[in-house]
C-alpha cells in the first residue's frame, strides 16, 4: 500500500511539471468608459532539453563506462551552450518569431492594451518546455457589441 | 551563545533577495498620480505549478486607474529565498503614473508628416487612429 501510495505521489510530482518564471513585463494600461476591454492570452513553447538531467539519468541507468563516455559528449556540447539565457536549451528560438501575427489576429483592430510577457520554464525530468506568454486586452468600442 | 543562535537566526529569516527581470515603459510628464500592485507566492520545495499569480496585476492597475491610462510601468520580478531554498517566495510587483483622460498610447498616436514644396519638415500631425489596422 505504501509502495502504491509513493509511486503515485511520484507520477503526480514528475508528470505535474513546475512552472518557473524567468521574466515578466508589463505594458502600458489604458481603460476609458466607452470602451471595452476583452482580454485575450497567446501562448507559444518549444522543448527544450536539460543536459545537466540526462547526465544524471545516464548516470542511474547506464554502466560507468558508458555513462562516463556519454558525460563526456555532453559536456562537449555544453562548451557551445555556454553563455546567458534563461531555461534549457531549445533546438529553435523561431518559435517567438510569429507572436506578433498572432497577437494581431487575437485583436484586429490594433487597439491592444496592458500587454504582459511572460516567459517561463514548466519543468520536467530531462524535457522541458520554454513557454512565453502574452496576455493582453483588446479595447471595443461598446458599440460594436450593440 | 544567545548571541549567536540570534545572529544565526536574524540570518535564516531575513531572507535573501535576488532579481530575476525588470522593465520599463515610458515615463509620462504628468506624474502626480502614482498606481502600484504586486502579486506574490510562497512556495516551498520548488513546487509551483503555475504562475498565474501575476495575472491580478494588470487588473489591479486599470482599477486604481479607471479612466486613463497607466504609464511609466516598473516591472519587478524577483526571488526571496527564506531558507536554503526550501522556503522561498516569487514576487512580481508593478508601479506606475495614472494619466487621467487622454488615451496616451503611442499605439494610438499616428505621427504624420506632410511634405512641404520647399523640402523643410513640416510639424507631426497627431491623430488618434489605431496604429495597426
Amino acid at each position: 500500500m505504501l509502495k502504491v501510495s509513493f509511486l503515485l505521489f511520484s507520477c503526480v510530482v514528475v508528470l505535474s511539471g513546475c512552472a518557473v518564471m524567468h521574466s515578466v513585463q508589463i505594458g502600458e494600461i489604458e481603460s476609458s468608459p466607452d470602451l471595452e476591454s476583452v482580454p485575450f492570452e497567446i501562448k507559444v513553447s518549444e522543448f527544450g532539453i536539460d543536459l545537466n538531467d540526462v547526465k544524471s539519468t545516464g548516470r542511474i541507468l547506464m554502466d560507468k563506462n558508458s555513462s562516463d563516455k556519454a558525460n563526456d559528449a555532453l559536456t562537449a556540447i555544453q562548451y557551445f551552450q555556454m553563455g546567458p539565457h534563461t531555461g534549457a536549451g531549445v533546438y529553435s528560438i523561431s518559435y517567438v518569431d510569429h507572436l506578433e501575427n498572432k497577437v494581431r489576429e487575437q485583436c484586429p483592430s490594433g487597439r491592444i492594451t496592458g500587454l504582459m510577457s511572460i516567459r517561463e520554464t514548466a519543468e520536467y525530468p530531462i524535457v522541458k518546455g520554454e513557454i512565453v506568454k502574452i496576455k493582453g486586452f483588446c479595447l471595443k468600442s461598446k458599440r460594436e457589441n450593440l | 551563545m544567545k548571541f549567536s543562535l540570534l545572529s544565526v537566526l536574524l540570518v535564516v529569516l531575513s531572507g535573501c533577495v535576488s532579481l530575476n527581470s525588470v522593465s520599463l515603459t515610458s515615463v509620462p510628464a504628468d506624474r502626480s498620480k502614482r498606481v502600484a500592485a504586486a502579486s506574490e507566492r510562497f512556495i516551498f520545495m520548488g513546487f509551483n505549478f503555475d504562475n498565474d499569480y501575476v495575472n491580478s496585476i494588470t487588473s489591479d492597475l486599470k482599477t486604481q486607474c479607471p479612466n486613463g491610462t497607466v504609464s511609466g510601468v516598473l516591472t519587478k520580478s524577483e526571488s526571496i529565498n527564506y531558507f536554503l531554498f526550501i522556503f522561498w517566495k516569487s514576487r512580481v510587483s508593478a508601479n506606475g503614473y495614472c494619466v487621467p483622460g487622454k488615451m496616451a498610447s503611442a499605439n494610438d498616436v499616428i505621427r504624420k508628416r506632410k511634405p512641404t514644396d520647399d523640402g523643410s519638415e513640416a510639424a507631426p500631425v497627431e491623430t488618434t487612429e489605431p496604429a495597426v489596422q
